[in-house]
């Protein structure tokens, strides 16, 4: 089966995603990466104030940081695509990610789910 | 309130069934200062015979403990903190009432008179420090410290008088802070007594009574950097999935009874330690394609500004396209690790914790798996309470103090 992942040592086929074996707890050997940080309800983006301003999200254990500018207006969020990090989103409901150009902006459902892409990895979030 | 949910895995192959790892943060909101709420400290000091015996640098066990209790003093607030201070041998002495401190020369006065008498009952002074009751708005704590076994009048009786105190604890939203030294004391029961007050309580094991200054200099610490209080975080599988094992890491790492399909936790303050869950799950996917949920998250919380409720929802995605595929994630690999390691160091496999730290690159804890793991019983419990707090120290937040 596609993803399974065999033990070195006790022979069984673990399922995706495992990481220690299911038979023997030995630890599986897996490709390791950076994966994915997802900053639930920002700050300052999903502030109680309304979400407006900068988001800064930590990428990749917090060394690196993904700045982009959201305003707030009329009751609508806008997404500008700024700094070096490649900005994708994807707007509710759909399953294909849009690249942003740089310095364009976007209107942003209250549900839509982004990604800031980069050499380094992204970083996905939900406005909530 | 931040949050951080970190996915083993954001894209697996489409699959029957799979396991998806998650790591969930709760972080202090880094744009806003501590709450400033009052601290409650009521200490539970043993003054038993055992305690005029040698500790390190020359002093008495009494001596070094009263000598730490006396310098940790120095971080409460005047006017604001309240302190209280029992001790007990087979009898419990009260020296110091709950008081709002504010001259603590008096108080270190105090401290410096107390004797060492005869043998360990602590039902009775751990009941005095509970019915002291609540203080208005501040963060409580009961800080019990004992290097005996409780055998007045017997130890059945004191055992059981004492898991209804911590269930009393519990109920009242007042957890507790327990520290034995030597190995006379009952390691099994002092833990089962944090595991019943829960909320954040914990056993430590002390190797060196000095040390103690710096423990409770770091609680200290920790209270008063608490920017919300009454967390309470539920986890809840999609029903697709079903949560297999759960773990959280602040004050230790404990294993989270899994109810249901849910976990649910709940502890008295967000301190800058923060805190992180572990939760593995098997998905029954049903070669679905796309976004699948898995659990969804709710975090309750009083903030100065009044309660928070936050749902969000835990999701992976399930795709053909073999160039999405995500590696493993290595912080989530990594916890998992060290967090195998610690259930294998409680359970005395020391080959295979050495090697599980050694994997995840948790060098410090494969020596001290090591070293320790071979030495005398002394050793044995520095050990356990050094991997509960300190194998994954990485995902929690700075540490007060230390
Ligand atoms: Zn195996």
């Amino acid at each position: 089966m596609a993803g399974e992942v065999e033990c070195k040592a006790c022979m069984t086929k673990n399922k995706p995603g495992a990481i220690l074996c299911e038979n023997c707890g030995d630890p599986l050997e897996v490709q390791v990466g950076t994966g994915v940080a997802m900053a639930v309800s920002p700050t300052p983006v999903a502030a109680a104030s309304g979400i407006q301003g900068r988001a800064c999200v930590l990428v990749q254990g917090g060394s690196k940081v993904a700045d982009k500018e959201f305003e707030r207006r009329m009751g609508r969020l806008y997404l500008k695509a700024t700094g070096s990090a490649k900005t994708l989103i994807r707007p509710a409901g759909k399953t294909d990610w849009q690249e942003v150009k740089k310095d364009e902006e976007v209107e942003l459902a209250i549900t839509a789910r982004f990604r800031f892409g980069g050499s380094e990895g992204y970083v996905i979030f939900e406005v909530v | 309130m931040q949050f951080e949910l970190r996915l083993g895995q954001q894209y697996l192959p489409i699959t029957e069934e799979a396991e998806v790892t998650f790591l969930l943060r709760l972080l202090r909101d880094s744009q806003k200062q501590a709450a400033e709420f009052p601290i409650d400290i009521r200490q539970v000091l043993d003054r038993s015979g055992s305690m005029s015996e040698p500790a390190d640098g020359g002093l008495t066990k009494i001596e070094a403990l009263k000598a730490a209790v006396k310098q940790s003093l120095e971080l409460l607030r005047q006017g604001k903190d309240r302190l209280c201070i029992v001790v007990f041998d087979d009898e419990m002495q009260v020296i110091l009432d709950p008081t709002v401190v504010s001259d603590i020369n008096a108080i270190k006065r105090l401290i410096g008179g107390i004797d060492t008498g005869n043998t360990t009952h602590l039902s009775s002074p751990l009941r005095y420090a509970i019915d002291v009751g609540p203080m208005k708005d501040a963060l409580p704590k009961i800080i019990i410290f004992t290097d005996g076994l409780v055998n007045t009048p017997s130890e059945d009786l004191e055992e059981k008088a004492c898991y209804d105190l911590a269930r009393q604890a519990n109920k009242m939203g007042t957890p507790l802070a327990i520290f034995g030294t030597g190995t006379a004391y009952n390691e099994r029961f002092l833990k089962r007594m944090a595991e019943l007050a829960g909320r954040g309580s914990y056993f430590e094991h002390v190797k060196q009574v000095g040390a103690m200054r710096l423990r409770l200099e770091d609680d200290l610490e920790n209270l008063k950097s608490v920017q919300d209080r009454d967390v309470r975080v539920i986890i809840q599988a999609e029903p697709p999935a079903e949560i297999l094992e759960a773990f959280k890491y602040v004050p230790q790492q404990q294993n989270l009874p899994v109810s249901g399909k849910a976990v649910q936790d709940e502890f008295p303050g967000l301190d800058i330690r923060g805190q992180a869950y572990l939760i593995k799950t098997k998905v029954r996917t049903g070669n679905a394609v796309g976004d699948f949920k898995v659990a969804v998250i709710t975090v309750n919380w009083q903030s100065p500004a009044g309660n928070v409720s936050k749902t969000f929802d835990v999701a992976v995605n399930f795709t053909s396209d073999e160039n999405l595929l995500s590696p493993i994630d290595k912080t989530v690999r990594n916890t998992v690790l060290n967090t195998a390691a610690v259930e294998a160091t409680l359970a005395g496999q020391f080959p295979r914790a050495q090697t599980l730290f050694e994997t995840s690159g948790n060098q410090d804890m494969a020596e001290k798996v090591k070293t320790l793991g071979n030495g005398d019983e002394d050793k044995k419990r520095t050990l356990r309470t050094a991997t509960v707090t300190d194998a994954n120290k990485g995902i929690t937040g700075k540490k007060g103090g230390k």
